[in-house]
């Protein structure tokens, strides 16, 4: 059935790209939410990794899930976002252009909105010391719910690889945390 | 004797089972005893942990504006129109082109064929006007000739002439005659 639209999409069917897009926003934002940090940037990022997906829908093999396929896409497009920037935001992530401030919740309750934003720059300083890789390893498997095929799907790593980058990025922040005390629980 | 890594407690692979959750019952006692009598490990266990306790209770991304899907639709569409018309504008120049090629090639050629069968045929023809003038001129003067001339302009008329059917029935035995002789060498 999704392939069926998937080709509508490909052939320019507005309804189908509208079905397809509506599907997907969601999860491909949140990817690049996770991934740059700052709400702006993650939509235009979103936005380009879905028109891009859409464009080159001629070069997806329908014999694979979409999902990881898309949010590989995504992932590339936040990857080169990042390393464009670098050289004008501090390696702390704290530039002028507002990279990785995480927006705040929506709570009614202020102390609670509080925290939260507070757990979300701690989450990011811990996110930060990972390469790039390691960092949309830990989003997928996290926070898109992917199994670890899925994410070999959208990395074109091995399950092993994977299985060891994860075990390696947890174990970076628990250093991160031993030692630094980065958060405190 | 080297230790399995899968059994040896401080081995990345026994970590990775560990935090995904596949120790077996007794393989997760055996654990808890552990981290019980090694303080590295209980402490990096638990860091661990926490880790993973963050990253699970984090909160979720703000959702997207309410616009955002019909402005992803709109430039999607507006892209695949402008690669529309130009595909349409590369494909009608790669024709144009392909065409115009082939039909300044197809007019030299056609050009060198005419000339060469004009050639072929008006030297056919000057050729037997002239010796069509040379009999006339022996048969004036030579009126005891007649026959013979008249038999000889009768048959370089059949020959020369352009289609004559002499000159194609010479030309099909003489090929057939060629054919034997090669078939023969065989």
């Amino acid at each position: 059935m999704e392939e069926e639209w998937l080709l509508l999409a490909q052939r320019g069917e507005e309804e189908a790209v509208n079905r397809l897009v509506t599907s997907y926003q969601q999860p491909v934002f949140n990817l690049c939410y996770r991934m740059l940090g700052e709400y702006t940037e993650a939509e235009d990022a979103a936005q380009e990794a879905l028109v891009k997906a859409v464009m080159h829908l001629h070069s997806y093999d329908p014999e694979r899930p979409f999902k990881p396929w898309l949010l590989r896409i995504a992932s590339n497009e936040c990857i080169d976002r990042i390393r464009r920037r670098k050289p004008t935001v501090s390696l702390d992530g704290m530039g002028d252009d507002g990279a990785w401030e995480w927006q705040a919740g929506h709570s009614p309750n202020p102390e609670a909105e509080m925290l939260q934003n507070e757990r979300q720059v701690q989450i990011r300083e811990l996110m930060e010391g990972l390469p790039l890789l390691d960092r949309t390893i830990i989003i997928l498997f996290y926070w898109e719910g992917l199994s670890y095929t899925e994410i070999g799907e959208a990395t074109g790593l091995s399950i092993s690889a994977i299985k060891s980058r994860l075990f390696r990025a947890r174990r970076v922040m628990a250093q991160l945390i031993v030692e630094e005390g980065v958060y405190a629980a | 004797m080297p230790r399995d890594p899968m059994n040896d407690m401080h081995s990345e692979a026994w970590w990775m089972r560990a935090l995904d959750g596949e120790l077996t019952r007794e393989e997760q006692k055996d654990w808890q005893a552990h981290l019980q009598q090694c303080p590295s490990c209980r402490q990096e266990w638990a860091a661990m942990t926490q880790v993973d306790l963050i990253l699970r209770t984090a909160a979720p991304p703000p959702l997207l504006a309410e616009d955002f899907t019909a402005r992803t639709v709109t430039m999607i569409t507006q892209k695949q129109k402008l690669r529309h018309m130009l595909r349409f504008v590369v494909g009608f120049l790669i024709v144009a082109l392909v065409a115009w090629i082939g039909f300044s090639y197809f007019d030299a050629t056609l050009a060198v064929l005419v000339r060469a069968a004009t050639v072929l045929i008006s030297g056919r023809q000057i050729l037997f006007a002239a010796l069509m003038r040379t009999l006339v001129g022996l048969a004036i003067t030579v009126k005891t000739l007649l026959p013979l001339i008249m038999g000889v302009a009768a048959a370089l008329f059949l020959f020369l002439t352009p289609n004559s059917v002499l000159a194609t029935v010479m030309m099909a035995r003489y090929s057939q005659k060629k054919r034997a002789r090669a078939a023969a060498a065989i």
